[in-house]
């Protein structure tokens, strides 16, 4: 599913333009990452949880260097889906 | 780092974003459910600008309680993976570094940083006089530079790294065999130095006397480049912490600004709040009863000298009273009752100015008969000489059976006001100046021409002895002025009457102020004024009734709303 499409979806759903749905569903996203900016962990019941996490720096092979690199200390985003997200998509989605 | 939930992003969407709140609260809920969907439709949902929802099938396997140590099976199922875009990695860590070659018995890179060298600055830096050495942990340096493929390879945060971040020696690789550029002493990728990065701090910059300042070091992006300044604090790099730990600077003048007003309002509203609430302890809500305890108006007034008695008297039938705020019967027959106590007492009751001849009136009928048992007299009295005057709106006005419009809006309802004013002993008042001296005028309800240079605020300075309080006057001639902050000059304009007293003010004052400071919001949010926000939320403090349940506002903390979205314009 791309952002057309859901998009789209969120339209029909919501009985509003595609202009509007593209707008709501910026608006929300931008929400998250705001919160994610504010170092805060974002909760979303059912769903799962943004946060963002420390890394510490780690000796590893890049292959593109093509040798052991030292990747630094950085912070990334997680997410952590909610067990009833999880339970949910491995009933019901197509076994690969 | 805490959490937040989904209702500080409908507030952020609402307030921030500005979205009507019922569509926010309806597209949160279809975002999550369209992707929940997508997922189990195709197993894979991107979305640009912040990542992709992916499915990965996870075998069945093996696994053990780790209480009992049994093994059990965990069965095969589908793992939900969040992989963030470019754009949101770039957000949270901006000062992303890329990884370094080094070598397999190697701790860490070859640092080529200090030299003596005279720093050739291709750009003004405006941080190359505070040097930042402290970020040995991310600090690596590139060994050989012609085995950076990096550098070749389009990455625009390497470009970003290059052109931008070049004032901070030592701390970041520099590719810059592509740029061609010579940078301060340090990132120049020729300089070959083995020197260790222990020493701390090194002679990077003529300008190396104070190495590390006590206060924020900002680094100033090149324009063009991210719009975000990254902010480290000394201490993150005295103490040799990764980067990796620095909040972004918007975030910290946020925390900064809200910590400062917060800080202020706390206090400010702590001093406030112990004054309603110290009252209010003793007499909740007030009534027109109440007020005669606290502060003797010049008429009602037959304020019994044993204090205790009275109040508690007054507090009993209050709280059987407290559903009914403006109903005439209870509260003439409290005021009856609290007539009824010995001996009036003339206190603070001066040289009112309208007042004087049905106070001492009152004062003698009260003094007459001040035994129980002639509270029907007194009640007929006061009645009596309460209504030619109608200059005492609570009793009058109540007793004809208005609901709570009636302070505001029970001389505005009426053609021109014709009926109360004519009633009044005196006429039209302009400029009163020092007339308004006498403690207990404020249940007065007056008409006031507007003077050159008057303003609400102003005119509740001037009647209620607190200017705070001008919403009350806007809400009472709402239809009639609508912008709070420009009165005609020569309208007739109403200054109704406090029920309560500026310091102790009724429910139902506040609830009038409640609707006064929403109008203000509404009026202001039209047209996008700064200050709608903050009238929204004193609407919010002052009676939370009155704003609007299906705002979603009512959990809104004053934190949040700082932090969404910060007032030019501190509540004092």
């Amino acid at each position: 599913m791309t952002t057309a499409e859901l998009t789209k979806a969120l339209a029909a759903r919501l009985e509003v333009s595609q202009k509007e749905a593209r707008t709501l569903l910026d608006a929300y996203l931008e929400a998250i990452r705001h919160q994610l900016d504010e170092n805060h962990s974002v909760v979303l019941m059912n769903f799962g949880t943004f946060s963002v996490k420390e890394v510490a720096e780690k000796r590893s092979y890049v292959p593109a260097l093509a040798s052991l690199c030292l990747i630094p200390a950085h912070r990334k985003v997680s997410f952590k889906a909610a067990r009833k997200l999880r339970d949910e998509v491995s009933k019901e989605a197509p076994d690969e | 780092m805490s959490k937040v939930y989904a209702r500080i992003l409908l507030d952020d969407m609402v307030l921030r974003q500005s979205l009507p709140v019922p569509l926010a609260r309806e597209a949160s809920k279809a975002i999550l459910a369209l992707i929940r969907e997508g997922l189990i439709r195709d197993g894979l949902v991107r979305i640009s600008n912040f990542g992709t929802f992916r499915l990965k099938a996870v075998a069945a396997r093996q696994g053990i309680n780790p209480q009992t140590g049994e093994t059990l099976t965990i069965p095969a199922h589908q793992r939900v993976i969040f992989v963030p875009c470019k754009a949101l990695r770039e957000r949270i860590e901006p000062l992303y570094l890329p990884p370094v070659p080094i070598e397999p018995g190697q701790e860490r890179p070859r640092d080529s940083l200090v030299s003596a060298a005279a720093p050739v600055m291709p750009v003004p830096l405006s941080s190359a006089a505070s040097p930042s050495d402290g970020n040995q942990a991310d600090g690596p340096q590139p060994e050989h530079p012609s085995e950076h493929t990096l550098a070749e390879m389009p990455d625009s945060r390497t470009a970003n790294l290059q052109q931008g971040e070049a004032g901070e020696p030592g701390s970041r690789p520099v590719f810059s065999s592509a740029s061609g550029a010579v940078y301060p002493t340090g990132l120049n990728p020729q300089e070959d130095d083995k020197q260790e990065t222990s020493e701390r701090p090194p002679q990077t910059g003529p300008d190396d006397a104070a190495p590390v300042a006590l206060s924020a070091i900002v680094i100033q992006p090149e324009d063009g480049q991210r719009e975000r300044p990254e902010v480290l604090t000394a201490i993150d790099l005295q103490k040799d912490r990764p980067i990796a730990g620095a909040k972004s600077a918007s975030a910290k003048r946020y925390y900064y600004l809200g910590g400062a007003g917060i800080a202020i309002i706390v206090l400010f509203s702590a001093g406030l709040l112990m004054e309603f609430e110290r009252k209010d302890d003793q007499t909740v809500p007030d009534t027109a009863a109440t007020r005669t305890v606290s502060e003797p108006p010049a008429t009602v007034v037959a304020m019994s000298e044993s204090v205790p008695d009275h109040v508690s008297k007054s507090v009993t039938e209050i709280e059987a009273e407290a559903e009914a705020d403006l109903l005439a019967e209870p509260e003439a027959k409290a005021l009856a009752e609290s007539v009824a106590e010995p001996v009036a007492k003339p206190a603070e009751a001066p040289e009112a100015l309208l007042m004087m001849e049905p106070v001492a009136a009152l004062q003698e009928a009260s003094e007459a008969e001040s035994e129980a048992g002639a509270e029907a007299e007194l009640v007929a009295e006061f009645a009596a000489e309460a209504k030619p005057e109608t200059g005492l709106p609570t009793p009058s006005r109540e007793a004809s059976g208005d609901t709570q419009q009636a302070p505001g809006e029970g001389v505005v309802a009426e053609e021109g006001g014709a009926l109360s004013l004519a009633d009044m002993p005196a006429p039209v008042i302009r400029n009163e100046g020092l007339a308004m001296q006498s403690v207990g005028d404020f249940f007065i309800e007056r008409a006031h021409e507007v003077a050159r240079g008057e303003s609400l605020w102003r005119l509740a300075g001037r009647h209620y002895q607190d200017p705070l309080l001008w919403p009350h006057i806007y809400q009472a001639n709402h239809p009639a002025i609508t912008d709070p902050d420009h009165l005609p000059v020569g309208s007739v304009i109403t200054i109704p009457g406090l029920q309560g007293s500026p310091r102790q003010l009724s429910r139902v004052d506040r609830r009038h102020i409640a609707t006064g400071y929403y109008l203000v919001y509404q009026h202001y949010k039209a047209f996008d004024h700064e200050d709608a926000f903050f009238a929204l939320l004193e609407a919010k403090r002052y009676d939370q009734t009155v704003v609007e349940v299906d705002h979603g506002l009512m959990h809104l903390s004053m934190m949040d709303a700082y932090q969404l979205s910060p007032p030019r314009m501190m509540p004092f």
